[in-house]
C-alpha cells in the first residue's frame, strides 16, 4: 500500500476514526494490527519476519537490560549481530555473491554462484536501525521498553515503516502512553502535511523523475549543459520524493496525536557539505554518528583517527543506501568531501580568516560577516553554489545504474560543460528541443523556481510565519492542493525512491 | 559530522482548544464541497471527449470515420489478430504501405462481398490491438452511438480477449481507459471494475469533478503551458529535431499506450519472403494465471455486445480467430474445450452464426507469430469468411440486400 494511492486514502481515515473512537488501552493495539495489515498488504510472509524479528530485539533488550554488567557488552553484541545479519542476508547477499565472483574471475576462477531469489523486504533498513539504537541505547542505560505492544509499534508503525524517518524510541514510546484526547489541531495540521508531501511526490518529483530516467538512461543523447539541468532536475526529484514521503509520515502520525522527527531542514541551502548532512535525511545522518562515528571513536583521537572515522561512516553511510558499488563509492565521496571541508577550516585558522575551534563565530561566513557585510553575504552565496554543485555530482553517483555511467557523465559536466559554456549556443540545448513531454523545456525555469522556493520558505521560517499563518491562507492552501491533486493524481505515480532502501 | 548533539528535531508545538468551527481542515471542505457541486452542476471545461491527452488506437479510429463521409455496412471488430491480418493482407492486395491509422477498413474483404453479394460494400474495422470482450462491447456502443448501425457486424474473438494475466481487470486496460471517455460504462462497470477500490474509484470520477475531469483538464493545461513555454522558451530553428522515435528510444515507458502512425506501418508482402517470430514467452505470460472471475467478467461482457447487436437490429457473425497449435499448448488447461463451448453456448441463446476457424484450416505458414496471420494467411481468413457467409443464405440474403440499399443511398446521395 502506497502513500499516493487510493488504498491508503481509504485505510488512514478508517485507522483514524477508530483510534479516536475506541478507549485508550485500546489504541496501542488498535495501531499495531493497522500496521502489520499496512505492512502485509505487500507480502503477508514478511509481516511474520518483521513479527519474529521484533520479538527478539524485545527479548534480548530485556535481558540486556536486566543483566549484570560485564555481560552487557555481550548482549549487545548478540542484539547487533542479530539485526546486522539479518539485514546483511536480505540486503548485501547477492552484492556479496556477485562481488566475490567477480573477483575470482579476476583470479581465473570461473565460480558458478548459487542462483538466489531474494526479496528485500520493505523498510528492512529502517527498522534494523532502530532495533540497534534501541538496544545501544539500553546499554548505555537508558530504561528498556517492558511493553510488548509498545515495542512492536515503535518498530513498525506504519506512518514511518516503509521508509522513516528513523524514530529515537525514548522520544517515541512515551507519546504511546499519553491518554491524548482529539483535538482538531491534530486534524488540520496532519492533513495539510500530508496534501503538502503528496503535492511535492505527484506533482513535482514523479515529473522531475521523468526527465532523470530519460537523462540518466541516455547520457549520450544529450550535451553537457543539458546534464547539468538533468543532474539539478534528479536533485530536486529525490529531495521532493523523499521530503514528500516524510510530510505524509510525519502527517500521518500527527492525525494520532504522535509526533515523529522532521527529516530535512532545507537542504540545498547549505553552505558547507557538512550543513548539508545536518539538514539532509536528518535522522539517518545523526543515527551514523551516534552509533557509528561516536562508537569509532569519533574526534577523540586525533585529526586522521577522525577522518578515519569519518570516512568510513559515510562509506557505510553509503552502502546502506543500496548493495551497488555505485552507492559506495558515493559514500566514500561524502568522506572526502566532509575530510576536505575540516582540511579547509584548518587552512582558514592558520590564515586568521576563522577563530580557532570551539570559539564564536567558527564559521567562515559567520567569520567574514564580521568584516564587511557585503562580502560575508557574498562569501555565504558562493558556498551555497558551490556545495549544491558538489552534492549534485554526489548524485551522479548515486542515480547513474553504474560507475561506468556515472564517471562518463561527471567528465562531461566538469570537462565539457565550461566549454560549452563558453561557446554556448541554445541549438546545443537538447531540452528546449523535446516538447513533449513539456517537463524539459520548463526545466529552464523549474530549476531556479525550486531553489527559489528554498530561499523564500527560509525566509519565512526566519519570520516564523509558520507559527501562526493567516486562516484564510491555509484554507486556501489546503483547497488549492486538493484540486491540484485531484487533477494530477489519477494517472498511476510509481513509488517513491526511498522504499528501494 | 561532530559529536555535539544537535539541537532537538523540530516540531512545531500544537495550539490547543480549536474548536471544531475553526477547523482549516472543516472550512476547506465546506469550501471543497461547494466548488465541487457548482463545478458539476456547471462543467466549466468543454472538450472533445473523442480527445485523449495523447493520442492511442481509439482516437485514431474516431478521426478516421469523422473524416471519411461515406457509409459502412459491414463492421469488424476484434483484437490485433485481426488487425494485423488485415493490415497485411491489404497492403499486399493494394500493393501499397498502409498506415492503420488512417486506415480503418478491410479493403479486400470489400472487394470480397462486393463480387459475391453486389451492391455497394463497404467497411469499417474497429478493430484494435490489445481489446478484450469489455473492450470490444464499448467499441462497438461507442461507434453505434456516434456515428450508424453497421448491417452486418464480424466479430472476431480469440481465447486472449477472455483471459489475460498482464491485465488486473477489464476496466484497466488503456482501451477501456479511451472508450469510457467515448461512452457510458455503466451497464458493465460491475464486471470491469473487479475490486471495492476500484468501484470506488470510479464512483469518484463521477462524483467529484475534478478527479472526472482530470484527463481534460490536464489536456487544457498542456495546451496552456505549450503557450507559454513557446514564447518563453522557443525551439531553436537550428537545431535537431527531436521527434516521437528518439522520444520512444529516450524514454521507452512514457505513454505506453501512444499510437503513432509510423508503428503501424504495413508494408506490401515480398513473394518468396518468410519470417516467423516465437512470441510463446509473451503468450506464457498471458495465460499464466487463470483468473476465473476476470474470465466469467469477460464472457458476460461478450454477451452484452450479443445482447446489444440483438436489440439495436445489427446482424453479428461470430469468428473464432484461428491461432498455431505451439499457442494452444500455453493454454491452462482444459481451457479450450470451455472457452469454444462457451462460444457455441452464447451463439446459440442469441441465434448468432458461429464460424469456428480454429479448426486445423490453417498452417504455420499462414502466421507471422504463433497468433498473427501474416498477408497470406489474412487473405485466406477473409477468402474463408466471405465464402462462409455466402453459404448461410440468410445472411447471404442481408448482405445482397445490404450492398444494394447501400447503393441506393450512395446514388442518391450524388444527386
Amino acid at each position: 500500500m502506497l502513500f499516493n494511492s487510493l488504498e491508503y486514502l481509504i485505510f488512514l481515515p478508517v485507522v483514524v476514526l477508530l483510534f479516536w473512537a475506541v478507549p485508550h488501552k485500546f489504541r496501542v493495539t488498535l495501531l499495531l494490527v493497522a500496521s502489520y495489515v499496512f505492512y502485509m498488504s505487500w507480502r503477508a510472509e514478511y509481516g511474520l519476519m518483521l513479527l519474529g524479528l521484533t520479538a527478539v530485539n524485545f527479548l534480548m533488550g530485556l535481558k540486556l537490560a536486566d543483566a549484570a554488567e560485564k555481560a552487557r557488552k555481550l548482549w549487545l553484541a548478540c542484539i547487533i549481530a542479530v539485526n546486522l545479519v539479518t539485514l546483511g542476508y536480505f540486503k548485501y547477499t547477492l552484492f556479496g555473491i556477485s562481488v566475490a565472483k567477480d573477483g575470482l574471475k579476476l583470479l581465473g576462477v570461473n565460480w558458478h554462484s548459487p542462483a538466489l531469489d531474494i526479496i528485500l523486504p520493505l523498510g528492512i533498513s529502517f527498522f534494523v536501525f532502530e532495533f540497534i539504537h534501541y538496544a545501544v541505547e539500553v546499554y548505555r542505560g537508558r530504561p528498556a521498553v517492558r511493553s510488548f505492544p509498545d515495542f512492536a509499534l515503535f518498530a513498525s508503525f506504519f506512518a514511518t515503516q516503509i521508509a522513516g524517518p528513523i524514530k529515537r524510541y525514548e522520544d517515541f514510546v512515551p507519546q504511546l502512553n499519553v491518554p491524548a484526547k482529539f483535538k482538531w489541531e491534530y486534524a488540520d495540521d496532519g492533513v495539510q502535511l500530508i496534501l503538502l508531501g503528496l503535492f511535492k511526490k505527484v506533482v513535482i518529483a514523479d515529473n522531475l523523475a521523468i526527465v532523470a530516467q530519460a537523462g540518466f538512461s541516455n547520457i549520450y543523447d544529450f550535451s553537457a549543459l543539458d546534464l547539468w539541468l538533468i543532474t539539478y532536475a534528479f536533485a530536486f526529484q529525490i529531495f521532493f520524493d523523499f521530503a514528500g514521503y516524510t510530510d505524509i509520515a510525519r502527517g500521518s502520525a500527527m492525525l494520532f496525536g504522535y509526533k515523529v522527527p522532521i527529516n530535512f531542514n532545507l537542504p540545498y541551502l547549505a553552505a558547507n557539505v557538512s550543513d548539508f548532512w545536518h539538514r539532509w535525511h536528518i535522522s539517518l545522518s545523526t543515527w551514523l554518528r551516534d552509533y557509528l562515528f561516536i562508537p569509532l571513536g569519533g574526534s577523540r583521537f586525533g585529526r586522521w583517527f577522525t577522518y578515519r572515522n569519518l570516512f568510513l561512516t559515510m562509506l557505510l553511510g553509503g552502502l546502506w543506501h543500496g548493495a551497488a558499488t555505485h552507492f559506495l563509492v558515493w559514500g566514500a565521496y561524502q568522506g572526502v568531501l566532509l575530510i576536505l571541508h575540516k582540511e579547509y577550516l584548518r587552512l582558514l585558522e592558520r590564515v586568521g580568516l576563522r577563530p580557532a575551534q570551539g570559539q564564536p563565530g567558527a564559521s567562515p561566513s559567520e567569520a567574514l560577516r564580521e568584516k564587511p557585510k557585503v562580502l560575508g553575504r557574498i562569501y555565504h552565496v558562493v558556498s551555497v553554489v558551490v556545495t549544491f554543485h558538489l552534492v549534485c555530482i554526489g548524485w551522479v553517483l548515486f542515480r547513474a545504474d553504474n560507475l561506468r555511467i556515472a564517471w562518463t557523465m561527471i567528465r562531461k559536466l566538469i570537462v565539457d560543460a565550461p566549454v560549452e559554456l563558453w561557446n554556448f549556443s541554445a541549438a546545443k540545448l537538447t531540452v528546449l528541443q523535446i516538447r513533449d513531454p513539456l517537463i524539459f523545456p520548463w526545466l529552464l525555469y523549474l530549476i531556479p523556481g525550486l531553489m527559489l522556493v528554498h530561499v523564500l520558505t527560509a525566509w519565512l521560517n526566519k519570520k516564523e510565519f509558520y507559527l501562526k499563518p493567516p486562516l484564510f491562507l491555509q484554507v486556501a492552501c489546503m483547497v488549492l492542493l486538493v484540486c491540484v491533486l485531484a487533477v494530477f493524481s489519477s494517472e498511476s505515480s510509481p513509488k517513491f525512491i526511498y522504499f528501494q532502501f | 559530522m561532530s559529536e555535539q548533539k544537535t539541537q532537538p528535531l523540530k516540531n512545531e508545538p500544537l495550539q490547543s482548544g480549536r474548536r471544531a468551527a475553526e477547523s482549516r481542515l472543516l472550512i476547506a471542505a465546506l469550501v471543497l464541497l461547494l466548488i465541487n457541486m457548482v463545478a458539476l452542476t456547471v462543467q466549466p471545461v468543454k472538450v472533445d471527449r473523442s480527445k485523449h491527452p495523447f493520442r492511442g488506437w481509439i482516437s485514431w479510429i474516431w478521426e478516421d470515420l469523422d473524416r471519411r463521409a461515406d457509409g459502412f455496412n459491414t463492421a469488424i471488430l476484434g483484437s490485433s489478430l485481426i488487425v494485423e491480418a488485415t493490415g497485411r493482407c491489404d497492403a499486399t492486395y493494394l500493393k501499397k504501405p498502409l498506415r492503420l491509422t488512417d486506415h480503418h477498413r478491410a479493403s479486400y474483404f470489400e472487394h470480397l462481398l462486393k463480387q459475391k453479394f453486389g451492391g455497394l460494400q463497404k467497411s469499417v474495422n474497429l478493430s484494435a490491438p490489445g481489446l478484450m470482450a469489455s473492450d470490444g462491447y464499448l467499441m462497438l456502443k461507442g461507434y453505434v452511438e456516434r456515428f450508424q448501425h453497421p448491417d452486418l457486424l464480424v466479430y472476431a474473438v480469440a481465447p486472449r480477449d477472455f483471459l489475460d494475466a498482464t491485465v488486473d481487470m477489464p476496466g484497466h486496460t488503456m482501451l477501456f481507459h479511451e472508450l469510457k471517455r467515448l461512452t457510458s460504462t455503466e451497464d458493465i462497470d460491475h464486471l470491469a471494475f473487479m475490486t471495492p477500490v476500484s468501484r470506488l474509484d470510479r464512483a469518484l470520477e463521477g462524483a467529484v469533478y475534478l478527479y472526472g475531469a482530470s484527463a481534460d483538464l490536464s489536456m487544457k493545461l498542456k495546451q496552456t503551458s505549450q503557450g507559454i513555454i513557446d514564447a518563453l522558451a522557443p525551439r531553436p530553428a537550428d537545431g535537431h529535431f527531436f521527434g516521437w522515435k528518439d522520444r520512444r528510444r529516450v524514454l521507452p515507458q512514457y505513454r505506453l499506450a501512444e499510437v503513432h502512425p509510423d508503428m503501424t506501418l504495413y508494408e506490401p508482402a515480398v513473394e518468396g519472403a518468410r519470417r516467423f517470430v516465437d512470441n510463446s514467452g509473451e503468450y506464457r505470460e498471458r495465460y499464466g494465471r487463470f483468473d476465473e472471475r476476470q474470465f466469467e467478467a469477460q464472457v458476460e461482457c461478450f454477451r452484452h455486445t450479443l445482447q446489444f447487436c440483438d436489440h439495436n437490429g445489427i446482424r453479428l457473425v461470430i469468428v473464432n480467430m484461428p491461432i498455431t497449435e505451439a499457442n494452444k499448448k500455453l493454454l491452462p488447461s482444459g481451457f479450450e474445450k470451455r472457452y469454444k463451448t462457451m462460444l457455441q453456448e452464447s451463439c446459440h441463446q442469441w441465434a448468432v452464426p458461429y464460424f469456428d476457424f480454429d479448426d486445423g484450416g490453417f498452417n504455420r505458414d499462414q502466421f507471422e507469430d504463433t497468433v498473427h496471420l501474416n498477408a497470406r494467411g489474412g487473405k485466406d481468413f477473409y477468402d474463408r469468411l466471405a465464402q462462409s457467409l455466402s453459404h448461410n443464405p440468410e445472411l447471404a440474403l442481408h448482405l445482397i440486400d445490404s450492398g444494394k440499399r447501400a447503393l441506393a443511398g450512395s446514388v442518391k446521395q450524388s444527386y
